[in-house]
């Protein structure tokens, strides 16, 4: 039956070997279309990478995401009293995270994703802006993770304080399509970075320290009204910061950042999404050759 | 005219004897491995790294300020009379070293395998030749220290720093993060040897144990029905006493400071036991 099934299939598939005319954005597109299958492939390999060879398995994805979330509430929102905007900092620490966590963790993976394939990539083709996308899947159970803490802590402060501090508005639709932009945004910068990692050992602490600084940088831990009126501009440039507001905004319906910002945060992913798509396919023959 | 090499050492090949002092005395007999290893464990930390020397910078200055530029300039933390970035460069000074040694104590048994297959060593020296890049960074970080605290001297006209007989608690200080970091490398090292993920765990408990620590903010500023965290912190007692030596200003909380100590030297001493028995053991199998 099977070999019957493989005689009469409709459309035989059919292989040309060619030679690759350089960089043209529509048919890198369409041959990435055309690869589409292989993103499940990989994007369940590398969430398999998450708890493969550790002693307490899956259960290592919830203490790691939420540890530093439970300890960070006791000492920046009790030791260092950092204002909270009438929310509970804990809340606050938790929303803020979710969006940052989107950026951060998908990321870090999708970098790794040329290096982690680095033994599929020397021996056979495929088009290889499929790694740091497929790989972006094992830092989404972080932020899956602080979602479902998250459902469970609204009702618990609905009892202990007698408020739902997330409420159903026309701005709550709007989170979602913010957590997309933040991976977007992670897309895009992966699409950099993933070329740097499979070339130098280093890049990857790099790019780790540099990501500790940007969270810094970023309003996660403290809201933006504490930086000085006069430098939030500087701020609001840094991409994720009208992000993460953006995303606060929305749950806890607070003021949304200034509109230019958020145009700003938009057109700084596009550029950096386009600059890096050709990057990436300027570039990708000759990285993989030297791997 | 000197006497033959033969007659000056004398090799045995013999089992050790068991017990903390024939391994004392077996360490000591093997201390010139230390500068070997040691100096290994420094190539091994920038090797294969396009940016090399860089690596020294970037980890010490760069995180102090950025720190100081959050903490300090957007959350407007206090540090009670001394400037932030000295408050926090003195902090950071245990703290990396403590980090650092930590790190590489733990990978200690795993790097050197390929030397333990050709040559006879000790174990429990690769531990502590691990700390070597450990003492590096805090000799780093002692010169970020000494010219913040030079420039301090010169732009306010006090230099803060106030030393004395009190000083002596900052040596004491190191002292017992050395002991810390080698109880912990004693204990982890053989379980990372097998389990490659044990590195990446430390880090991350690393990363949320210097939230819990009292380097980015003062103890003072911990509200009581949190204190239970810092008794069972040995670090954060450390980090208190190393600053009461260069500051003088509030003491290490004594029940605090006793409780860190006897939590310590049970970490090295049993440690050390488990080490030990356990490379015994290994031998008979």
């Amino acid at each position: 039956m099977a070999y019957a099934g493989a005689i009469t299939r409709p459309k035989p598939v059919k292989w040309v070997l060619a030679h690759d005319h350089g960089f043209h954005a529509i048919t890198r597109a369409r041959e990435f279309w055309h690869y589409r299958r292989l993103i499940w492939f990989f994007a369940k390999q590398a969430f398999q990478v998450l708890w493969v060879k550790t002693h307490l398995g899956w259960l290592w994805v919830p203490i790691r995401q939420l540890t530093p979330i439970l300890f960070g509430a006791v000492v920046y929102g009790s030791v260092m009293n950092i204002p909270s905007m009438g929310v509970p900092y804990l809340l606050l620490l938790v929303v803020s995270s979710l969006s940052w966590d989107c950026f951060d963790g998908p990321w870090l993976w999708g970098s790794r994703g040329i290096d982690l394939n680095r033994h599929l990539v020397t021996k056979l083709y495929f088009p290889r802006m499929i790694l740091p996308l497929a790989s972006m899947s094992p830092g989404l159970a972080g932020p899956l993770c602080t979602i479902c803490f998250l459902t469970a802590l609204l009702p618990y402060y609905r009892i202990t304080t007698g408020v739902w501090y997330v409420q159903l508005t026309p701005g709550l639709l709007l989170a979602p399509f913010i957590l997309v932009a933040s991976l977007f945004l992670a897309f895009s910068l992966s699409l950099w970075t993933s070329l740097w990692l499979a070339q130098a050992r280093d890049a990857r602490y790099a790019l780790n320290y540099f990501m500790g600084f940007w969270m810094y940088l970023t309003p996660v831990i403290y809201p933006i009204s504490l930086v000085p009126a006069e430098y939030r501009w500087l701020m609001w440039l840094n991409p994720m910061a009208p992000i993460v507001e953006a995303f606060k905004a929305s749950m806890f319906g607070w003021d949304w950042p200034p509109a230019w910002a958020a145009a700003a945060a938009l057109g700084e992913s596009v550029v950096l999404f386009a600059l890096g798509f050709r990057y990436f396919h300027t570039r990708e023959a000759a990285a993989t050759d030297k791997l | 005219m000197s006497a033959p090499i033969a007659a000056q050492s004398r090799w045995i090949n013999a089992p050790r004897a068991p017990g903390l002092i024939a391994t004392a005395r077996e360490v000591w007999h093997h201390r010139r491995f230390l500068n070997y290893l040691g100096g290994r464990t420094m190539r091994r930390m920038y090797m294969r790294t396009r940016l090399g020397l860089i690596w020294i910078f970037v980890p010490t200055l760069l995180p102090i300020l950025i720190r100081v530029l959050v903490f300090r300039g957007i959350v407007g933390l206090m540090s009670g009379g001394v400037p932030y970035f000295l408050f926090l460069t003195i902090g950071t000074v245990p703290w990396v070293f403590f980090v650092v040694a930590l790190m590489w104590a733990i990978r200690a048994l795993e790097m050197n395998r390929g030397v333990l297959r050709h040559v006879y060593i000790p174990k429990v020296l690769l531990p502590i030749a691990a700390l070597t890049p450990g003492l590096f960074y805090l000799l780093l970080n002692a010169v970020v220290l000494v010219s913040s605290i030079l420039y301090y001297w010169i732009a306010d006209g006090t230099p803060y720093v106030v030393l004395g007989i009190h000083s002596v608690w900052s040596i004491v200080a190191l002292v017992c993060v050395t002991l810390l970091v080698l109880g912990f490398g004693f204990f982890l090292s053989p379980w990372a040897e097998t389990a490659r993920d044990a590195r990446f765990v430390m880090a991350q408990v690393t990363t949320v144990w210097f939230l819990a620590t009292p380097i980015l903010y003062d103890a003072s500023a911990v509200p009581p029905q949190h204190h239970v965290w810092l008794m069972l912190n040995p670090m954060a007692s450390f980090i208190e006493a190393f600053k009461y030596g260069l500051l003088g200003t509030t003491p290490p909380d004594p029940l605090r400071f006793v409780i860190a100590l006897v939590l310590t030297l049970t970490a090295f001493a049993g440690g050390l036991w488990f080490f030990t028995n356990r490379e015994d053991d290994e031998g008979e199998a």
